[in-house]
């Protein structure tokens, strides 16, 4: 175990505006399900889109998005906010964002709480940092920030981790539910990033469950894992939910359910129709 | 600590991590392996438990995920060579010109000079069970690629339509191509083959292709899917070079001063076929003032 657990979360608030069902069931869009979903429009609650992806001038993308975005609800899920560098917040990615958001229309925006750049170089990685009060209040007002420039809920998302810092003073979800409560945005809580980084790390992924108040949960985040030959899980998006994250997904469900939910699927990317069945046990497994 | 305090504190922690991600992976066995032994003390210690092991993660997600976006960018260029020799030259490559940007395609811009100004020799290492690889397909194969590349990242552009201009105009103005539109003269049949390989997963190197007798040019467009292709007749490719250049009358008049006897009986209808597609297809975006 590491650090502080919190206690029981505080009084549920009233629940954010998400601008979709509260039960809704999205999927993360991605290049391969294109034809299939040109061809067939299945029903179901949404989509999520990687913001970087439709950030620049290439017409193809922002065409294909036009025409999805005109039959479902669009949310935006970045990797390049960078919130936690030591580098000020880029100024002509924010605006990218907001352009991309105002188009789109798009209930809400979410990204990471971790930094992917310092010194003028982009890691391309979400990458951790030690957990101590003194960036809270750094990320906090950052997110604050990000939150007022898009004129709509933004969520941050816990990471998946495979070091902890030996400067770290505090747990996990001590860091992120202060940033969160300080920021005055939300959780987009990953699941399935709490048991990677939980087994990684030797803490109880139910002490972070409970910490979280679920009144300020934007969409949680489900998807695959797998396991280097030492024993260390790595957040790979490459196969369905194992059953231990199913029972911390129905835990967090029974805690502050309902949330809008979505499923990541990032390398061998099943057919679509694959990917939504995995995404309709959420239902099942929910109850 | 206060709060620049803490940004230099964050700023040495996030300067140590950045070099270790960027160490480079060590191919010597075979296999693309993390050089652990490279990682600095002091980000070792700042680590809990498998530290060594641990950052790794990290550095070989770094460059699997670089070379990854390499791989899919440069894809020709790639079966090519081989992922394995590819990578290789990709890693290099990423070392002198690593990520600043957000948008993962930036990282891939330059691949093609970089081969051009860095390999040298007429031909490239394949490894024991290919033969070495002409610099020449090698270059040719890199700049198709780079065309693909440069014709599906182009922004949006306006649609040209003939109607809208006098007959006077469009014969005395220069049409302005689009930028989603390149032109490519070939002498091994490689655009062939790199539609040939797209659902080819293998990672062996490609068997090179015979020599063309003639080179051949394409015309790469955008379309509903993407990146549409179309080869060219030789007098086609020359007319749509003349039109970069000339308006649209003098090109036509060029043309038919280049055409042999027989090819001239035909050429009139043939240039308005041509001409006609590359309206339809979006070759130009307007004409110049």
């Amino acid at each position: 175990m590491l650090g502080t657990e919190m206690n029981a979360p505080a009084p549920k608030q009233a629940a954010v505006s998400r601008g979709l069902p509260a039960d809704a069931l999205g999927l993360g869009l991605r290049l391969p399900h294109y034809p299939y979903l040109f061809e067939h429009w299945p029903e179901f609650g949404y989509f999520e889109v990687i913001s970087e992806n439709f950030m620049g001038d290439a017409e193809p993308p922002a065409r294909h998005l036009a025409r999805i975005r005109e039959r479902y609800s669009v949310v935006m899920h970045g990797v390049g906010l960078n919130l936690l560098s030591h580098e000020p917040l880029s100024d002509a990615y924010l605006d990218a964002l907001c352009r991309l958001a105002d188009k789109l229309d798009a209930p809400f925006v979410s990204d990471h709480l971790c930094w992917t750049g310092s010194h003028g170089y982009n890691h391309h990685d979400l990458l951790p940092v030690p957990y101590v009060p003194e960036l809270i209040e750094l990320a906090a007002e950052r997110a604050h920030y990000v939150q007022q420039r898009l004129g709509r809920p933004f969520g941050l998302e816990n990471l998946s981790s495979y070091v902890s810092f030996s400067e770290s003073s505090m747990s996990e979800w001590e860091f992120y539910t202060r940033v969160v409560q300080e920021a005055g945005c939300h959780y987009m809580l990953d699941i399935n990033n709490i048991y990677v980084s939980s087994q990684n790390h030797g803490f109880d992924a139910h002490s972070y469950l409970r910490a979280i108040d679920y009144a300020r949960v934007l969409q949680v985040h489900l998807a695959g894992h797998s396991r280097e030959p030492d024993g260390t899980i790595v957040d790979t998006h490459d196969r369905p939910v194992c059953d231990e994250v199913w029972q911390l997904y129905a835990a967090a469900w029974k805690l502050g359910g309902p949330f809008p939910t979505l499923l990541e699927w990032d390398s061998a990317i099943p057919a679509m129709p694959v990917a939504l069945a995995e995404l309709a046990r959420a239902s099942t497994v929910r109850g | 600590m206060n709060r620049s305090a803490t940004e230099a504190w964050l700023a040495d922690l996030q300067r140590r991590f950045g070099e270790l991600l960027r160490t480079p992976l060590d191919a010597s066995s075979g296999t693309f392996r993390a050089q652990t032994s490279r990682y600095a003390p002091p980000l070792l210690a700042a680590v809990q438990d498998h530290a060594r092991e641990r950052l790794a993660v990290y550095n070989r997600q770094y460059w699997f995920r670089l070379l990854t976006v390499m791989q899919t960018s440069w894809p020709l260029t790639a079966r090519l060579l081989g992922m394995f020799h590819f990578n290789l030259h990709a890693q290099e490559f990423l070392l002198r010109n690593a990520p600043a940007h957000y948008d993962l395609h930036t990282i891939t811009l330059g691949f093609d000079r970089y081969l051009a100004d860095y390999l040298h020799g007429d031909s490239i290492d394949r490894g024991p069970r290919d033969p070495a690889l002409p610099k020449a397909i090698l270059l040719e194969a890199a700049s198709i690629d780079a065309a693909f590349a440069r014709v599906f990242h182009a922004p949006p552009a306006p649609t040209f339509d003939p109607r809208n201009y006098t007959p006077s105009e469009l014969a005395q103005r220069k049409l302005v191509s689009s930028p989603a539109l390149a032109r490519i003269e070939e002498r091994w049949p490689l655009i062939e083959l790199r539609f040939a390989l797209r659902d080819d997963i293998s990672e062996l190197a490609a068997a090179v292709p015979s020599q063309l007798t003639a080179a051949q040019c394409w015309a790469l467009f955008r379309n509903a899917q993407g990146v549409a292709n179309v080869r060219l007749a030789p007098l086609q490719a020359r007319l749509y070079a003349l039109l970069e250049h000339s308006p649209l009358g003098e090109a036509l008049a060029q043309l038919e001063g280049e055409a042999s006897p027989a090819a001239r009986a035909t050429l009139p209808e043939q240039t308005r076929t041509w001409i006609a597609l590359g309206v339809a297809n979006a070759f130009w975006v307007g004409i110049a003032d």
